[in-house]
């Protein structure tokens, strides 16, 4: 019974963020207010769904549910949608939701076609620690991603702008300022939650291996790309650092730090893989 | 009751030159008094009677029953309150009945008549042509009505069509940039290079959208503090402007001045100091005052006159486009007010054809009262009642049918009225009843 009712929301997750990305997709064209509210509405109930999915899915299987690439595309998608809701309804803005549910949709529908309802995993992996410590670092990259689609976004409009241009991108959406604000909420809230993931991972080696740093290149770029974060938000909040520099900034500092992970993984040799 | 029109007797920038619009200009106190004297006077034959009043409009709504003397009314209580005498004017004043008139007043609130396409203002003057039928005191059903509708056409249009969106002048499109670079205004500093009348239009629109804290640099110190007093902002000279510069969100040029204000060099130095914060600029002055080289740093959004003009045509193109969609949603609010108005002729009329049957029924009954034995009397007035009844079915049916779907009109009513001389008896009623 339980194992069927995952399989159904494993297909309905899709439809529902499939849905709401079209409402959004709608909202950005037209800028009826209606639509917006009811790709909102949508989202949170996808929101609600993934998350009766997962906690099902753990209880079940008797596993945080991260412990593939499959599962962790859920769990980004999961993570996207609520950080993006989160900076929705802080801001009272859903024109950019298009962009997000973009990439929540995507990444939910690679995860339903693919994954595997088994239960197979390692059984290092079960440790409710690694769940945590996961959960939060995708929490954390995702949030970054976030704010460097909303760096990305301020620095296309900043362009259209600057070009008297005013198409689609002009129209659709919202003021620089916003961007803006939206950016930091995200790379904030990724700097908060990435450094608690990175934390309990060090916390959770200690446990397990007996040292709490190991010279691993995973780990060493994750804990330089937080530092690097860090100052940076520091130096930004200091000199009170806006506009077009700071969202390129942090579209380019997380585009940096997802190719060092990207070269780390497919070149070095890191003890870091559980797949 | 059954010949009143609707009529709309008004001038407007299409018919009339400044001029005559200005002649023809009421303030609501006249206006109010123009109601009065035309409802107050038998003569006049008006029932109901609305001024919309604007600076572009003076448009008159009456429901007469004796449209053809409107005119001359009106041109004569012009001649007795203005001293105006309209027929001697090249102004022909537009005039339009029943149906048209209303897709006319729907048109005006929806903006489709406006000067400037899609004009916001104009709702609310309509808003405030039907508080002053409220305020007047005088019951007039069909007008109140229809200036409920026309309010609900005008914002169906506005909620519905983007026919209002977009700025149209070149102080509001100075405005609709600001608001895509800054979501709120209350902390932003506006600076105003110049204090003409450009730079005050762009005052108020500020304001209105929550800007508080203004700057005026202007080489003229009269002029700079008596625009700095109006908007409680700091006046300085154009010595200062750099400092001024550096604090600034928003900078607006409108001056004069025949050479360049603002170089690059000046705004390289500004950047720099400003942290490289966003700045936009906005150049309204003929020559321009700011370099355009300035656009080359990246943190500044540059516009002159000629970008500013391109977005007021972009926008109005985009108006034209919503027009058809307008007059699709000013046609239902129209269909609601028509299917309104024709249910209310057709319930009198109903009447007064169950009335004329029952008047023809019983006099013929009353020929039987003394002929007749009691039981055999009632017998023929049951018949009588049951023939009435079979007869009128169907033209009833059939006239509620057709005002339901919008196939009656008032002169399909007037006929059914002549035919059936209900007029007359509608006259001996009203006589029976004086006496």
């Amino acid at each position: 019974m339980m194992i069927q009712a995952i399989k159904a929301t494993n297909v309905l997750l899709p439809l529902l963020y499939g849905l709401a990305f079209v409402l959004y997709a709608l909202y950005f064209n037209t800028r009826q207010s209606e639509l917006g509210k009811w790709a909102s509405k949508l989202l949170l109930g996808g929101i609600v769904v993934h998350l009766v999915y997962l906690v099902t899915k753990g209880i079940y299987f008797q596993y945080f549910p991260i412990t593939n690439s499959f599962e962790s595309f859920s769990m980004i998608a999961f993570d996207t949608a609520v950080i993006y809701y989160i900076i929705e309804r802080l801001n009272k803005e859903g024109k950019t939701g298009l962009f997000f549910l973009a990439i929540v949709f995507l990444f939910q529908v690679v995860s339903s076609m693919f994954i595997e309802n088994n239960g197979i995993h390692s059984g290092l992996l079960a440790n409710p620690m690694f769940g945590i410590h996961t959960f939060f670092t995708l929490l954390g990259l995702s949030s970054l991603a976030i704010s460097a689609v909303y760096g990305l976004m301020y620095w296309m409009l900043a362009k259209e702008i600057k070009a008297h241009r005013f198409g689609a991108i002009y129209e659709g959406l919202p003021s620089l300022e916003m961007l803006e604000g939206m950016g930091r909420v995200g790379s904030l809230a990724g700097l908060v939650t990435l450094g608690l993931g990175i934390f309990l991972g060090h916390l959770w080696a200690y446990k397990i291996l007996g040292y709490f740093f190991k010279a691993d290149p995973k780990i060493v770029i994750s804990d330089i790309a937080w530092i690097s974060y860090a100052v940076g938000w520091l130096i930004v909040w200091r000199r009170g650092l806006s506009g077009l520099r700071l969202s390129r900034w942090a579209f380019w500092g997380f585009i940096l730090f997802f190719m060092a992970i990207m070269v780390v993984n497919i070149l070095g040799n890191t003890f870091h893989s559980f797949t | 009751m059954q010949n009143n029109q609707i009529v709309h007797i008004g001038y407007s920038h299409k018919n009339a030159s400044v001029a005559v619009r200005d002649a023809v200009s009421l303030s609501p106190d006249v206006a109010l008094a123009f109601i009065e004297a035309g409802v107050n006077n038998p003569a006049s034959a008006i029932q109901e009677m609305a001024v919309i009043t604007t600076c572009n409009r003076t448009e008159f709504y009456f429901v007469s029953n004796r449209p053809e003397i409107l005119k001359d009314w009106l041109f004569s209580e012009y001649q007795l309150r203005h001293h105006l005498d309209l027929s001697q004017t090249d102004a022909v004043p537009l005039i339009l009945f029943n149906e048209d008139a209303v897709d006319h007043l729907f048109a005006v609130a929806g903006g489709l008549e406006s000067m400037v396409l899609g004009e916001n203002q104009i709702l609310s003057q309509v808003k405030s042509s039907y508080d002053l039928i409220l305020s007047s005191g005088y019951q007039f059903p069909l007008l109140n009505r229809l200036f409920q509708e026309a309010i609900r056409a005008g914002k169906s249009v506005r909620t519905n069509t983007a026919l209002c969106q977009g700025a149209v002048s070149i102080s509001l499109a100075a405005v609709e940039l600001a608001r895509k670079i800054y979501s709120s205004f209350e902390k932003r500093k506006i600076l105003l290079v110049g204090a003409g009348e450009t730079n005050e239009l762009v005052a108020i629109h500020f304001k209105a959208i929550g800007a508080t804290q203004f700057i005026v640099a202007n080489r003229g110190v009269e002029k700079r503090q008596k625009l700095a007093e109006k908007y409680a902002a700091k006046a300085i000279s154009l010595d200062h402007l750099e400092d001024a510069l550096l604090e600034a969100d928003v900078v607006i040029v409108a001056t004069g001045s025949q050479h360049y204000l603002i170089d690059f060099a000046l705004m390289q130095r500004v950047i720099k100091l400003r942290n490289h914060r966003s700045l936009l600029m906005v150049d309204i002055s003929s020559p321009r005052n700011v370099d355009p080289a300035v656009s080359k740093l990246d943190e500044i959004f540059l516009y002159d006159i000629d970008h500013l003009k391109n977005v007021i045509a972009e926008n109005l193109e985009k108006r034209r486009g919503e027009i058809p969609h307008a007059k699709e949603l000013i046609a239902t609010v129209n269909k609601d007010y028509s299917t309104w108005l024709k249910s209310l002729d057709v319930v009198p009329t109903i009447s007064k054809l169950a009335g004329y049957f029952n008047q023809i029924r019983q006099q013929e009954l009353e020929k039987f009262v003394n002929k007749t034995e009691d039981r055999e009397f009632e017998h023929l007035e049951q018949l009588s009642k049951s023939i009435v009844k079979k007869l009128l079915h169907y033209p009833i049916l059939n006239l509620r049918e057709m005002a339901n779907g919008q196939k009656l009109d008032m002169s399909k009513i007037n006929t059914i009225w002549e035919i059936f001389r209900l007029f007359e008896l509608e006259e001996r009623n009203k006589e029976d009843k004086t006496n």
